[in-house]
């Protein structure tokens, strides 16, 4: 019987030897944070319904997070390696689905971010970006020896030149700065020229002013807010204000969860998504906010100790390439709660509500597990 | 793919970068979260914070024995959320009638865009009642108070002492007259609560925090007698009726503490509907209006003359109705009948004959820097310092100084001209005289009671002595002369003793002349339209001042009559010395004050 075979597969890959070196830190980190994004999110949901706490968005994270970990043990349990086979049909996958996004998508805050499966919405471009630093590694470690050539750092802006344009187009800003954050780190590890790298940045900071100015109105202002703040408080920089009061409200213990003023008054217009951070920092502090920071700074460890120990160069590349979409990530959405960067759409990886983000997420971290686990002999 | 080891340069300069972002993402956060702390957090409480007023109620004032002059009561006020109005035509034309409003404007505000309409404020309660039993959707009532001044006035169309009290304005703030100048006593404090609202302004209840109670205002007593107050206005009303005036002035205060009694202005105006009334109105002339007071003041330059030891009452001084001083002639108000003036006089009769030259005289031989100083001791030039508000403080021009004439001013302030005082200082002046040479600060707060019942009586500042006790003696024998024997003699009363002046002073305005300006070229005149300051024929301000009893005065009462209708020389319906004659018996009477010449029949008065 298929089923029985099934079975007997799976557990004869749960018993191999391979699950000993399974990485329980990196497991470990991971879950913590989603349980944290789900507590964020109840307190979230707490201020926006009022005494009756509003559970449906906590359950929704919690169905997103249980598919999200049996694609986690199903990466795991599989050698990685089938990724590189798969890695053309995997590229026009991501294209063909990005195209559909900016064809259908529905409209969420003015930008065509999503579309609406089964009753859930799901962001294309957020598993977009997972499966690009499949695509890259697979492009970057097939290139070898020829790796520190033009035509390699060439090749690989092309490649990523498209997806990033798609999602430019959606308009997704900070979806594209990812991208953009993914191919450098990616590039730069894999050991790419670092004077062409020099050059294509430079062109690229040349040509910045250029694409500021294709920028939505909204965008531009919202851009420009960390540098003066009080240049628009009650339109364009209304967000980051707040956000500013609700973090210096924190103090050094916080307020408590759901009893952060600015969260549970609705003076946080977005908090379940971006912002959430300001949440994180508001109601639990700054002893809170540094504790999240420093998980997330052992998740990246890990990540990149995984890509160190790995058999081969794509294992290293998937290891980098998450790690640069992970700390960028986290560098400009904390940044930008702080105010020391300029308000875009990126989410916080892991905490940020959003279905789509967190199983992509919890692929890639299948993936590295899998890495971790066809390692040639367990380092760290 | 790299070596191992170069990769390991790499991967450490990606870790330093990682650890610069972390280390500057941390301080940030130190910064944000530690430093910035309290300033942030004010910041976001403040916008949470809603402050809600809690209006105190306004204190009353009453008259020296506890009749309510000014209340305030609770009404109703109309008013629509057109959205909810179902109707807007029918609620129109049942609501149009009972709120006395017309149909179509009332069916335009309650079919409006708007989210909120006051359709009638303050409305009557019974209406309000009626209003409220319909249950028309969309119409609700919030309570206002109103400012009541529950004592009609002698003259229709007024209420009593109403530019006295003056009123309360729509925001509740007190405008002229005592509700001004006591709004911040009358108005007491307005509570607050702080509660913390949500974004859509939900209170959140455990932070509602009472921050302040309302303290109620205190009431506020006056000095002012009700009933002494309806006399003098029937009296000012009547002559100003019958002199056809522009306005009139009484003023009855007590010598010893400057208390003032009643105040009567005309033409006055309706507390109770102010909107309506011509804001011309709503000043106290006795406090804000300045004027030329003439023959009265002779009485301060006798005063002056004698206190400084210049003149006795013995003293003579030639009256020959002729005193040149800088090209301009002195002259007498009689000097029809006694062209050649009376000969050697003394003080006292120059009060008797209320004779300028004579007075000129006499301010002359006292010098003019003497008679500028005694004027500004006695209060001229400077606000009495009532407690109502608008005073003028009246002037007095230095002799010397850039806007005198040397002693041409000194002279005709001698005689009450060329200088510009209010009745109140008049009064206060008359006071002084009358009381033994103390200038008192005339009043008309008694007190105020504070919401906790406790009484406080207004502190009076003690008086200033201005003359000699033997000054004021002389100076008020001098006067109950004038009117004994003098030219004020209409204003006797028989029984008492009357000290008192009259006065009589030309008003100067805006005359327009044709004055030849030069010649041409050809010879021919140029003449051009001037507007000048003038005395002007038949402008006069006739007033009397009187202290009774004058063996021990009690009262002082000034009557001014502004620019009656006059004809041949000043004659006018009624004098305000005749109509002091009419007055004072009924205040002596109503005040209950004993007569003090026994000598003559009381009943004959």
């Amino acid at each position: 019987m298929g089923a029985t075979t099934l079975t007997a597969t799976l557990v004869d890959n749960v018993r191999a030897r391979r699950w000993r070196s399974f990485d329980l830190q990196l497991c470990l980190y991971m879950v913590l944070l989603i349980v944290l994004g789900l507590v964020m999110g109840y307190s979230v949901g707490y201020a926006e319904a009022g005494d009756a706490a509003d559970l449906s968005q906590t359950v929704k994270t919690l169905i997103w997070a249980t598919i999200g970990l049996i694609i986690f043990f199903t990466a795991a349990s599989v050698d990685y390696h089938w990724l590189q086979t798969l890695t053309m049909p995997i590229y026009l996958f991501v294209l063909g689905l990005l195209a559909l996004t900016l064809m259908i998508g529905t409209n969420l805050f003015g930008a065509q971010l999503s579309i609406t499966v089964a009753g859930l919405d799901f962001q294309f471009s957020e598993v977009a970006k997972v499966l690009m630093v499949v695509v890259l590694a697979t492009f970057l470690s097939g290139r070898r020896e020829k790796v520190g050539k033009l035509s390699t750092l060439v090749g690989a802006a092309v490649l990523m030149a498209i997806p990033t344009a798609l999602v430019f187009r959606q308009p997704d800003l900070g979806t594209a700065l990812v991208f953009v954050a993914i191919l450098i780190g990616m590039l730069f590890m894999s050991g790419a020229s670092i004077g062409w790298m020099g050059i294509f940045t430079g062109a690229t900071v040349a040509v910045a002013p250029l694409l500021v100015q294709t920028l939505e109105n909204y965008q531009r202002q919202r851009l420009f807010c960390f540098l003066d703040p009080g240049a628009d408080p009650q339109g364009a920089c209304y967000q980051l204000i707040q956000s500013l009061n609700a973090v210096g409200s924190g103090g050094l213990f916080g307020q408590g969860l759901t009893a952060g003023r600015q969260n549970q008054l609705g003076f946080l217009p977005v908090q379940s998504t971006d912002f959430i951070f300001t949440v994180v920092a508001e109601e639990l502090g700054f002893i809170g906010s540094i504790l999240v920071l420093v998980i997330f700074g052992l998740l990246i460890w890990r990540i990149l100790a995984i890509g160190w120990g790995a058999r081969d160069a794509l294992g290293m590349m998937m290891a980098v390439g998450l790690a640069s979409m992970l700390l960028f990530q986290i560098m400009v959405n904390v940044g930008m709660v702080i105010g020391i960067m300029p308000v875009t759409g990126i989410p916080l990886p892991f905490i940020t509500y959003g279905g789509s983000s967190l199983i992509s997420l919890m692929f890639g971290m299948g993936i590295l597990q899998s890495v971790r686990m066809h390692a040639r002999k367990p380092t760290f | 793919m790299l070596a191992r080891t170069d990769s390991r340069g790499r991967a450490l300069l990606l870790l330093i970068v990682a650890t610069l972002i972390a280390g500057g993402v941390g301080t940030r956060l130190v910064w944000w979260q530690v430093v910035e702390r309290d300033r942030l957090a004010t910041l976001a409480l403040r916008q949470l914070a809603r402050e809600e007023e809690i209006p105190a109620e306004r204190g009353e004032i009453t008259d020296a024995s506890g009749v309510l002059l000014a209340t305030s009561v609770e009404l109703q006020s109309i008013f629509a959320t057109p959205p909810s109005v179902d109707d807007p035509e029918g609620t129109a034309a049942l609501l149009a009638p009972m709120l006395g409003m017309d149909v179509d404007t009332l069916r335009d505000r309650l079919d409006s865009d708007e989210e909120w309409v006051w359709l009638r404020r303050r409305v009557e309660p019974a209406v309000s009642d009626e209003v409220a039993a319909m249950g028309l959707p969309g119409i609700g009532m919030l309570t206002e108070t109103q400012r009541v001044y529950p004592v009609a006035g002698v003259a229709p169309g007024t209420t009593l002492a109403a530019q006295l009290l003056g009123f309360v304005n729509t925001d509740g703030v007190g405008q002229y007259g005592i509700e001004a100048a006591r709004d911040e006593q009358l108005a007491g404090l307005p509570g607050s609560v702080t509660a913390q609202e949500d974004v859509i302004g939900r209170q959140i209840a455990d932070s509602v925090r009472q921050l302040r109670e309302p303290v109620d205002g205190s009431d506020v007593r006056l000095t002012l007698d009700a009933g002494l107050q309806h006399l003098l206005e029937s009296t000012m009303y009547a002559t100003y009726r019958k002199n056809a005036a522009k306005g009139v002035t009484g003023l009855v205060m007590d010598v010893d503490t400057g208390a003032i009694l009643a105040l009567a202005t005309f033409p006055s105006f309706d507390a109770n509907s102010y909107g309506q009334m011509d804001a011309e109105l709503f000043t106290s002339p006795a406090v804000s209006r300045q004027y030329e007071p003439g023959s009265v003041m002779k009485a301060f330059t006798v005063a002056a003359a004698l206190d400084a030891g210049a003149i006795t009452t013995r003293q003579k001084f030639r009256d020959d109705n002729n005193l040149q001083l800088a090209g301009l002639r002195i002259q007498n108000a009689d000097r029809y009948t006694s062209p050649y003036g009376h000969g050697p006089i003394t003080a006292g009769e120059v009060l008797e004959l209320s004779n300028n030259v004579g007075a000129a005289k006499i301010g002359l031989t006292l010098g003019r820097e003497g008679l500028y100083e005694a004027f500004r001791r006695f209060g001229f030039g400077s606000p009495t310092g009532v407690d109502i508000s608008g005073e003028a403080s009246g002037v007095v021009w230095n002799p010397d100084g850039p806007n005198g004439s040397g002693d041409l001013t000194a002279a005709q302030n001698a005689f009450g001209q060329g200088l510009s005082v209010t009745s109140m200082q008049l009064a206060a002046g008359y006071a002084a005289i009358g009381n033994g040479g103390t200038l008192v600060t005339p009043h008309v707060i008694a007190g105020w009671r504070t919401p906790d019942g406790t009484y406080h009586a207004t502190e009076q500042p003690p008086g200033e002595r201005i003359m000699r006790r033997g000054t004021a003696r002389t100076v008020l024998k001098l006067l109950t002369n004038a009117v004994d024997h003098g030219i004020a003699q209409a204003a006797s009363v028989s029984g008492y003793g009357i000290a008192g002046k009259t006065g009589t002073a030309q008003i100067a305005g805006p005359v327009t002349r044709r004055v030849r300006t030069g010649t041409d070229a050809d010879g021919k005149a140029i003449y051009e339209r001037v507007t000048r300051h003038r005395y002007i024929d038949g402008w006069i301000d006739s007033s009397f001042i009187g202290l009774m009893p004058a063996s021990d005065p009690k009262l002082v009462t000034l009557i001014l009559i502004h620019r009656p209708a006059t004809w041949g020389l000043y004659q006018m319906a009624e004098r305000p010395d005749a109509l002091f004659r009419e007055l004072a018996p009924q205040v002596l009477d109503y005040l209950a004050i004993p007569p003090d010449r026994t000598g003559q029949a009381v009943a004959a008065r």
